[in-house]
């Protein structure tokens, strides 16, 4: 993380550094450029001026003392000469360009006849820089005996723009350090730091504290990332919650349903077990009995496990058509028998002749818990009442008693899993039970639904509703 | 009762709700001389533990009223209480397989955590009958 840091914080500055002497190397040379040719133009101007100004006097002092004295002559040169660093040589020549008088006599340029003896004075270039002017001497007669040519240096203008290009670029260096500096501290200030605490917090989050929020500020990208790993840790916490929830539930089951498989395990295995202690034909009668009824439990039980297993598996149940008339009169006649059994008296009522596209057996086992639990809830003397209607496209199947009941706060529950509180182990009434869960989920894949009405100490009325097959149906089963 | 009985397990609390299974333990363990007294609630278990004192409790966890862990809370709890031998057995006999941090919670405070199904009434008499009291018995099954 810290390399990436530095890498990204470094690759910015050279990126900016680069582009800053980019600029500057252009706008150095454009200056450089600007600058010399006003240079070479102030000197070819102070060159003119010089020749303009001296040509006259030099001329005068040269006449004066040709014949006599060149010390004279060289005197008044140095004299002129001394005047400006531009001009290095004074060189008196004849309209043939001979050479008359020299004062560096070693440096003097050649110059030709037609030079000479222009009428004009005459700026002499070599790769674009003066190197000397070529002034014709006229007497006050108008007479052009001869011509001066003073030389020019550049050394002035070369070292002027050596100067500027030293100083332009020790100016771009300071420029260059400053910038780099200044683009370091707003980086950090900008980039770096924020980034820094984000990845703080993000480490936090990482290590397991997914309640820690990332502090975000502003809209800006920073800020994004800030939401998007807060918005990360949130979705990896309601997912954490829901494995933990998922294995949970999970757990429940397999402890609840090895109890419920345990139960009555255990009684036949106590009853067989200490057979002899049943000597007569009513004891023996009796254990029989409660062996009996530990079997059935185990059966029912076991066969609402297999249920729910298959359809949470996702297994397809063949369905076919079946009279809901037909079907709800065997479980009128099974019901009869055992609610007389019981003393309770058993109303029931079939008032449709529709079809419904349901798999039997899986249909038998739902209705059947429910007819199960209202004789089971239902003290003696108590009623069970069964209807059987349609309406809307519905079938209703209505199993109604004048039992317990259920409590206001089990019903929303009632059709879960297990509802057991968590932590505490909760003893629900007989029934542990997932006959009810089992119930809803085989209603359901058959494309109904269930509700349930309850009150406590007068009993519970469970509806089932199932759509009436439809007739594309009906006549696509019919032989 | 032999000559071993002053110091083995004599009375017995069984506090469990399903009433078949409660009489038929009850009745295995009286016929091999035990003193048994039923309990088929958890108000009633800890209602009976706390007014009469006994040798051993065998305790369901899956209760109507107050749960196994519960009422073992409520016992081991001398500010609850108080009228309670702290050094009276307490094994758990149930079906219900509790999770491994609620089995330790319970193992704190309890002897044992027994299976029913793997002990049936003769075979729990007989490992009450060799065992001393204040001793745990020997499981037949591992104490999963």
């Amino acid at each position: 993380m810290h390399r990436i840091h530095l890498t990204i914080r470094l690759r910015l500055i050279l990126a900016s550094s680069l582009l800053l002497l980019v600029i500057f190397t252009g706008m150095t040379v454009y200056l450089v450029r600007i600058n010399t040719e006003t240079l070479r133009t102030n000197l070819q101007n102070e060159a003119k001026a010089f020749a303009a100004l001296a040509t006259a006097p030099v001329a005068d002092s040269y006449n004066l003392y040709s014949e006599s004295g060149t010390d004279q002559i060289r005197a008044a040169m140095a004299n002129y000469l001394g005047l400006s660093r531009s001009i290095t040589n004074i060189t008196v020549v004849d309209l043939n360009g001979h050479r008359l008088f020299a004062y560096h006599p070693a440096t003097s340029p050649t110059v030709t006849a037609k030079q000479a003896s222009h009428f004009t004075p005459l700026y002499v270039k070599q790769g674009g820089r003066l190197q000397y002017v070529v002034y014709p001497y006229f007497s006050t007669s108008g007479a052009h005996p001869f011509t001066m040519v003073y030389s020019v240096s550049n050394d002035q203008v070369d070292s002027a723009i050596r100067h500027e290009v030293e100083s332009l670029v020790l100016f771009g260096i300071l420029l260059l350090l400053l910038t780099s500096g200044l683009t370091n501290f707003l980086l950090d200030r900008i980039i770096v730091r924020p980034v820094r605490e984000v990845s703080r917090q993000a480490k936090v989050i990482s290590d397991g504290h997914l309640e820690q929020q990332i502090s975000v500020h502003g809209q800006d990208e920073i800020a994004l990332l800030g939401q998007a790993v807060n918005s990360m840790a949130e979705s990896l916490k309601h997912s954490i919650a829901q494995l933990e929830e998922i294995d949970k539930v999970k757990s429940e089951f397999m402890a609840i349903t090895s109890h419920n498989l345990r139960t009555p395990l255990t009684i036949i295995n106590g009853y067989l077990e200490s057979v002899e202690m049943f000597d007569t034909v009513d004891k023996l009668k009796e254990m029989i009995g409660r062996i009996g009824d530990s079997v059935k439990r185990l059966g029912s039980f076991s066969e609402d496990v297999l249920i729910i297993s298959s359809i949470e598996l996702g297994e397809k149940m063949p369905r076919k058509q079946v009279s809901a008339n037909t079907f709800m009169q065997t479980i009128i006649d099974q019901t009869r028998t055992a609610a007389e059994l019981q003393g309770l008296s058993l109303v029931a009522t079939i008032e449709t002749q529709a079809m419904v596209s349901v798999n039997e057996p899986y249909l038998r086992n739902a209705v059947w818990n429910l007819v199960d639990n209202a004789l089971k809830f239902t003290p003696k003397g108590g009623k069970i009442t069964i209807t059987t209607t349609e309406s809307d496209g519905m079938v209703h199947i209505q199993v109604a008693d004048t039992g317990i009941g259920i409590a206001a706060d089990e019903l929303s529950k009632l059709f879960t899993k297990f509802h057991r509180a968590t932590s505490v182990i909760r003893y629900d009434y007989q029934g542990t039970g997932i006959g009810l869960y089992a119930t809803k989920i085989i209603i359901e894949q058959q494309g109904g639904n269930i509700e349930v009405k309850s009150e406590e100490g007068h009993g519970s009325t469970f509806t089932i509703n199932l759509p009436v097959a439809s007739a594309a149906e009906t006549a696509h089963t019919s032989p | 009762m032999d000559s071993t009985a002053k110091d083995s397990y004599q009375k017995i609390l069984l506090v469990e709700d399903e009433k078949f299974v409660a009489d038929l333990y009850a009745a295995v363990l009286q016929r091999n001389g035990f003193v048994v007294t039923c309990a088929y609630d958890g108000t009633e278990g800890l209602a009976k533990a706390q007014t009469e004192p006994y040798d051993l409790i065998l305790l369901d966890i899956m209760l109507p009223g107050k749960s196994g862990l519960e009422v073992l809370q409520a016992l081991r709890n001398p500010t609850i209480s108080p009228t309670f031998d702290q050094s009276t057995t307490i094994i758990i006999l149930t079906n219900f397989d509790e999770d491994d941090i609620t089995k330790k919670q319970i193992l704190a405070l309890a002897q044992a955590y027994l299976i029913k199904v793997y002990i049936t009434p003769q075979t729990l008499a007989n490992m009450l009958k060799d065992t001393k009291k204040g001793e745990v018995p020997p499981s037949p099954t591992p104490m999963r």
